[in-house]
C-alpha cells in the first residue's frame, strides 16, 4: 500500500494509506502536482485537528467498504460523537474540512453549527462567533 | 482562530432555518458586518430586487436569498431643481427581474439574470441600453436606442450574443427583435423581425395593458385582446412566437410571463393560484394554490408576482408598505418575508414626495396622486416606470 506523509501546522507527520489521503480534493491535488516523494505541508491545519480528519476519513472509508458490517445508525452515533466537540474545535474542524475540501466533513461541521445558532437568539449567536474566536486568539 | 470564510457562512446560515423576524434581523445584522469586510459581493447574493423611486430620490433595495430578508444597496441622490417631465415623475416601485444580478457602473444598474443582460438607468428610469453579458468586466457599449425607447435585451453567453426588442414607449408598438453579433466590443442592432415581416413578432398597441417580461428561457409580451389577455412569448434559443391564451379571464394583468396568478372568489373565500406557462406546449400548468393565511398577509385584492431564482416571490404594495412571500417550488411551502422598515420608510417618502409634486400644479402628478391613493400596485407599476417591470 502506497503511503503518504502529511504534514501539520505543527510540523508533526502523519503517514496514511494513499487511498485515504485522495479523499481530500486539496491533497489529492498536491500529490498530482508534487508527487509522493515528499511530504504534503498543511500549514493550516493544526496535529490535533488532522488527526481527527484522518479518524473521520478512516471511519467512513471504513463503512463504505464491502463486508462493513457498521450500520447506519452506528454511522450516524460516530458522527454525533465525532462533532461533540467545543465550539472552537469545531469551528477549526470547519476551516480544516474546508481547507481540505473534503465534503462529507465539511456538511457535517457546518450542518452542526447551523443545528447549534438555529434555536439560539442573536446575541448568543454573535457571543458564539466572538468566543471562539477569541477562545483560539 | 481565523474567521470563518463567507461561503462557509452562507452554508451554515442557508442550513440554519430561522423561526422569527427578530432572530433574523438580529442575525442579519452579525453576519453583514461580517460580510461588509470581505470581498463577497452583492451580486451573488441577490435574487430580486426592487427599486424605489420619486422625483428626488433613489433607492434600491435586493433580496438576501440566505438571509431571507431585504436590504437597501444604495442611495442615489436625485436634482431637486430638475425640471420637465422627470421632476414631475410620479413615485414609482418597481419590482426586479426574475433572479437578475445588480451592479453599479456608471449611474446604471446591471442586470443580469441567469441567461439575459439589461442595462437599466435609474436617472432617467429607463432602460438603457445592453452588451453582451460577460461579467465582471462591464462597460457600456451598446448604441443608446434614445430617449423614450424602451429595450429588452436577452443574451446567451454561450455565443455572447445579445438579441432584444425595442418599443416606442409612446404607441407602445413593438417595432422589432434586434440581435448583437459583433461581441462586446463592436455591438450594433440588426432588426431580424417585426410585426410587419413574415415571421416577426406581433404587433403590440395598447398602452394600457402592454406588458413584457424577460423569462429564463423567454421573452414575453401580453396585451389585451377581444377574446381576452394573451401571452405572446418569443423563445430566446429558437427564436419562434408562441401564442398564449391566458388560462382564466380573473387572471393578475400586472405583468404576465411564465408565472401568472388567477384570482377570484368561485365560491365564499377568494383564492389565489399560480399558473406557469409551459413554453414548448404552449400551455398553462396549475401549480399551487396560496394558503388564505397567506393571502391575507398580502393583500386580497392585489397581489404581484416574480420568478426569482429557486423560488417565487409574491408580494403587496400600498403606498405605505410593501409585503413579500416566497414560494419554494421544490418543497412546496409558502413562507412570509419579514417586513422591511427602511423599504417602507421609502415607499412612504415616495408617495410624499409625490404628493408634494402634485401641490406645485403639475396636472399629471395629480392624477399619479390619485392613482397613489387607490394604492394599487398596478397603478403604482405604469405611473412614470417603463412597462419592463
Amino acid at each position: 500500500m502506497v503511503k503518504v506523509t502529511l504534514k501539520s501546522a505543527e510540523g508533526d507527520v502523519f503517514e496514511v494509506d494513499e487511498e485515504l489521503a485522495l479523499e481530500s480534493l486539496m491533497v489529492k491535488n498536491m500529490i498530482e502536482d508534487v508527487g509522493l516523494d515528499s511530504a504534503i505541508s498543511l500549514p493550516n491545519v493544526s496535529s490535533t485537528i488532522l488527526a481527527k480528519v484522518i479518524e473521520y476519513i478512516k471511519f467512513h472509508m471504513d463503512a463504505q467498504k464491502d463486508g462493513s458490517k457498521k450500520t447506519s445508525e452506528e454511522i450516524k452515533a460516530f458522527d454525533d460523537d465525532f462533532v461533540n466537540v467545543g465550539i472552537p474545535t469545531l469551528f477549526e474542524m470547519v476551516l480544516a474540512s474546508n481547507y481540505l475540501n473534503v465534503k462529507s466533513l465539511l456538511s457535517l461541521t457546518c450542518n452542526t453549527v447551523a443545528n447549534m445558532i438555529k434555536t439560539k437568539p442573536p446575541a448568543e449567536v454573535k457571543e458564539m462567533f466572538t468566543s471562539a474566536k477569541q477562545a483560539k486568539a | 482562530m481565523e474567521e470563518l470564510p463567507r461561503d462557509i457562512l452562507r452554508k451554515i446560515f442557508s442550513s440554519a432555518s430561522f423561526g422569527t423576524q427578530a432572530k433574523l434581523s438580529g442575525v442579519s445584522r452579525r453576519i453583514r458586518s461580517l460580510l461588509r469586510s470581505s470581498s463577497f459581493k452583492p451580486k451573488n447574493r441577490c435574487e430580486t430586487w426592487m427599486q424605489v423611486h420619486g422625483p428626488s430620490f433613489q433607492c434600491v433595495f435586493a433580496f438576501d436569498p440566505v438571509l431571507r430578508s431585504w436590504y437597501k444597496l444604495e442611495m442615489v441622490a436625485g436634482d431637486e431643481e430638475k425640471e420637465g417631465p422627470e421632476a414631475s415623475e410620479a413615485a414609482t416601485v418597481s419590482i426586479a427581474l426574475p433572479g437578475c444580478c445588480l451592479k453599479d457602473q456608471d449611474n446604471f444598474l446591471w442586470l443580469r439574470p441567469n441567461r439575459f443582460a439589461v442595462l437599466y438607468s435609474p436617472t432617467s428610469g429607463c432602460l438603457a441600453g445592453l452588451f453582451p453579458a460577460i461579467p465582471n468586466s462591464i462597460s457600456y457599449r451598446g448604441k443608446d436606442p434614445g430617449p423614450g425607447v424602451f429595450v429588452a435585451v436577452a443574451t446567451s453567453q454561450e455565443s455572447e450574443e445579445c438579441m432584444g426588442t425595442s418599443d416606442d414607449k409612446a404607441g407602445r408598438r413593438l417595432s422589432g427583435i434586434l440581435e448583437i453579433r459583433n461581441g462586446c466590443d463592436r455591438p450594433s442592432w440588426t432588426a431580424i423581425g417585426d410585426g410587419n415581416t413574415p415571421g416577426g413578432g406581433p404587433v403590440l398597441d395598447d398602452p394600457e395593458v402592454f406588458t413584457s417580461a424577460i423569462g429564463p428561457s423567454a421573452f414575453y409580451f401580453s396585451c389585451f385582446e377581444d377574446a381576452g389577455d394573451t401571452i405572446y412569448a418569443l423563445d430566446a434559443n429558437t427564436l419562434e412566437w408562441s401564442t398564449t391564451p391566458m388560462p382564466s379571464p380573473s387572471m393578475s394583468s400586472s405583468r404576465m410571463d411564465e408565472f401568472v396568478l388567477e384570482k377570484g372568489k368561485p365560491g365564499p373565500e377568494t383564492h389565489v393560484v399560480i399558473y406557469t406557462l409551459d413554453l414548448e406546449k404552449s400551455k398553462w400548468i396549475r401549480l399551487c394554490q396560496m394558503p388564505p393565511d397567506m393571502e391575507k398577509y398580502l393583500s386580497s385584492s392585489h397581489i404581484g408576482i416574480r420568478a426569482g431564482i429557486g423560488v417565487l416571490f409574491l408580494y403587496s404594495l400600498t403606498a405605505d408598505s410593501f409585503r413579500s412571500v416566497t414560494y419554494d417550488q421544490e418543497s412546496e411551502n409558502f413562507e412570509i418575508v419579514p417586513e422591511n422598515q427602511e423599504l417602507n420608510a421609502c415607499i412612504k417618502e415616495s408617495s410624499r414626495l409625490s404628493k408634494q409634486r402634485s401641490c406645485l400644479g403639475d396636472k399629471r402628478t395629480r392624477e399619479d396622486l390619485a392613482a397613489l391613493e387607490a394604492a394599487s400596485p398596478k397603478t403604482l407599476k405604469t405611473l412614470g416606470g417603463n412597462s419592463f417591470f
